[in-house]
């Protein structure tokens, strides 16, 4: 139990810190570490349940993109505020570093495994971001509508 | 036409703040296509790529293009929040063609919300966070606040001096990965190497990577390919600042 909390406040915080690089409006803080927060538990969970990681990032990108378009219409801020700081998280940054550093020691399979697998969860996240776009551009639409 | 003159001008100024501040390509034609067509223009045709915009307006059988070159992306999200919200307010007509262009400059110039020293602190301390998340404990903690801290006044050093972005890039994972591996000798911790990469996480370019992906999704094909070379290039900068630190230290990774 404690670690979960440690690991959520972790990612919180670590989530705060992109926020404040990317200027983010002060009154939206608190929403950008929640976003970024759900994210990565989200995708903490869907890998120990068994998730290959572009499979946990997909999960983690879904719930960034759907909180991300909750918090634009409640706080009147363009859903990009929330997003861009909220998939932070889950980036994956170490296997891309890890990537280049193999190929410039010329360990080229590791470098191109690591490759594959960054190239891959970044799609996933991307993918992810669009599927709940989608799906709040409908409810929108329906929402005008009725 | 005049009219029409003002309406490009402000699009185009409007496009290229967009852009440079870190908003989508989606997101830089839609609010460019609302705005212009809010203040006058019947249409609006923009192609947007990461180095420049071109925009033509057409009113009354008349038609306006231009380029404009973009330079130098960074993430303002204050300021892609701005700009959405001219859009909104000229859409429901509130704003004339003069005040979109005084809103413009007003948020072109705004200063940043957060002060610079609170902006490496909390860089420093999210770089540590990712790192505590790996599996870093509390001496790797502090370790790694220092040299990614270090790496970011470097950085912003640098931006502010002389060099390009992909220089900056690599004399900046150079510090870092430097303070890293020397502080991680002078105080011995289990994870040295949780210290070496965590501490160069600020500099990885998360945003164009999934930047990248989104636009190829969306058919901005050019878009996507321009982005996500630029995401390969900035990985390599880190990656030779890392390779050049870790072979002259003699650091393990």
């Amino acid at each position: 139990m404690i670690w979960l909390l440690q690991e959520a406040f972790l990612a919180f915080v670590a989530t705060v810190g992109f926020a404040v690089l990317f200027n983010v409006p002060r009154r939206s803080l608190w929403a950008c570490g929640l976003v970024g927060m759900a994210g990565y538990l989200v995708s903490g969970w869907s890998s120990r349940a068994g998730a290959s990681p572009a499979g946990a990032a997909f999960a983690g990108a879904v719930v960034v993109g759907a909180l991300g378009e909750l918090f634009a219409y409640l706080l009147h801020l363009p859903a990009t505020t929330f997003i861009v700081t909220g998939f932070i998280p889950l980036i994956p940054g170490i296997p891309a570093a890890k990537a280049m550093i193999a190929f410039l020691r010329e360990d080229y399979q590791d470098g191109a495994a690591s490759a594959v697998r960054a190239t891959l969860s970044s799609a996933a996240i991307a993918a992810g971001i669009g599927s709940a776009g989608v799906v709040a551009r409908a409810v929108r639409q329906w929402r005008t509508r009725a | 036409m005049a009219e029409l003159r003002d309406v490009l001008d402000i699009s185009l100024r409007a496009g290229q703040l967009l852009l440079e501040n870190g908003a989508e390509t989606w997101r830089v034609e839609e609010t460019v296509h609302r705005m212009g067509t809010a203040l006058g223009a019947e249409w609006l045709d923009i192609y947007v790529t990461p180095t420049g915009i071109i925009i033509s307006t057409i009113a009354a059988h008349e038609h306006r293009t231009r380029i404009r070159r973009v330079m130098g992306v960074g993430v303002d999200l204050s300021k892609v929040a701005a700009l959405v919200e001219l859009s909104r307010r000229s859409v429901r007509g509130q704003v004339t063609r003069a005040g979109a262009r005084d809103t413009l400059e007003q948020i072109a110039a705004a200063p940043r919300a957060y002060p610079m020293w609170l902006i490496i602190l909390m860089v420093a301390i999210a770089c540590a966070s990712f790192g505590a998340l790996s599996g870093a404990g509390l001496v790797e903690f502090a370790l790694t606040v220092l040299a990614a801290g270090l790496g970011m006044v470097v950085r912003l050093w640098l931006n502010r001096a002389f060099a390009g972005p992909l220089l900056t890039t690599v004399i900046s994972a150079l510090v870092a990965t430097t303070t890293a591996i020397l502080g991680s000798r002078l105080i011995p911790c289990p994870r040295p190497d949780l210290v070496i990469i965590s501490s160069v996480l600020f500099l990885l370019p998360g945003v164009p990577m999934i930047n990248a992906i989104g636009d190829l999704i969306n058919g901005d094909l050019v878009s996507g390919l321009a982005r996500g070379a630029q995401a390969a290039l900035v990985l390599a900068a880190v990656a030779l600042g890392m390779v050049l630190s870790l072979a002259l230290l003699g650091g393990r990774l």
